[in-house]
């Protein structure tokens, strides 16, 4: 049986799509209950940044992956993960 | 002058003192979300020491990054929402009242408020050694003709809280007396 490697990064994507509806709440909850203040607006820019240089970070180590290529698993019984795939 | 946004002020209401959970607690907060990120790296850590031809696997390699980085976002954003849960627990004396603010995780918030007159009984606790050496502990407000308490929990210097409590109730009881 074989999986292809892109099928993680769409389950990731779909990770991502949550969390950002998370951060989104987050950032309602920061914004709507926090006052308008020194803290947090600091809070909040200091969270945007290190959100965006994570994401940049991880595009930046993802986007040369080859997508194409596949996990096999169960290849000679209960041997999963044969040492050849990774 | 403190300035804040009362939900519902009163004609001539002033806001004596705004109380958050003492910087312990956001201290024991960060930790954990420190833990959350060092103690995972050092199991990554040592499974590359062991495995170092993992990063160069068209599979592994794709794996590694994308939970690395799932796992980074998840834990930032935990990090954020403590942050969120300490900095939006708020308890607000004024004049008139007491108003509780508490941010309950991702879709509650709770906002009560009782009345200085209402107060009959004030009472400051500090238990266990960190409560003692960084001086933060609890206040529980007795109201009259209830059983349910009003809890300021963890927050810094709880005797002087209560010290300003009973001040205000009293000086409101009196101020009805004399009308």
């Amino acid at each position: 049986m074989t999986i292809p490697v892109v099928a993680f990064l769409y389950l990731y994507l779909l990770f991502v799509l949550v969390w950002l509806i998370f951060s989104l709440i987050a950032l309602y909850h920061m914004i709507k209950y926090g006052q308008i203040g020194l803290v947090s607006i600091l809070a909040v820019l200091v969270y945007l940044a290190v959100c965006l240089a994570i994401l940049d970070l991880s595009y930046q180590y993802l986007s040369p992956i080859d997508w194409d290529a596949e996990l096999t698993i169960l290849r000679g019984g209960f041997q999963s993960f044969s040492p050849v795939n990774y | 002058m403190i300035t804040y946004n009362l939900p519902g002020r009163l004609p001539g209401e002033k806001i004596i003192k705004v109380i958050r959970k003492d910087f312990f607690i956001l201290f024991k907060k960060f930790l954990l979300s420190a833990a959350l990120i060092v103690l995972p790296a050092l199991v990554v850590f040592m499974i590359l020491s062991l495995y170092p031809n993992l990063l160069d696997g068209p599979v592994s390699y794709p794996l590694i990054v994308l939970t690395v980085s799932g796992y980074g976002l998840f834990v930032w954003l935990f990090s954020f929402f403590s942050f969120i849960d300490y900095y939006l627990d708020i308890w607000l004396i004024t004049s008139e009242r007491i108003i509780d603010v508490r941010q309950e995780g991702f879709f509650s918030r709770v906002v009560s408020e009782l009345k200085l007159s209402q107060i009959q009984d004030v009472t400051s606790e500090l238990h266990g050694v960190f409560q003692f050496v960084f001086k933060y502990g609890d206040v529980h407000v007795q109201t009259a003709g209830k059983t349910q308490r009003f809890v300021f929990d963890d927050i810094a210097h709880p005797e002087r809280v209560r010290d300003i409590i009973i001040k205000l109730s009293e000086q409101k009881k009196h101020e009805k007396h004399a009308a």
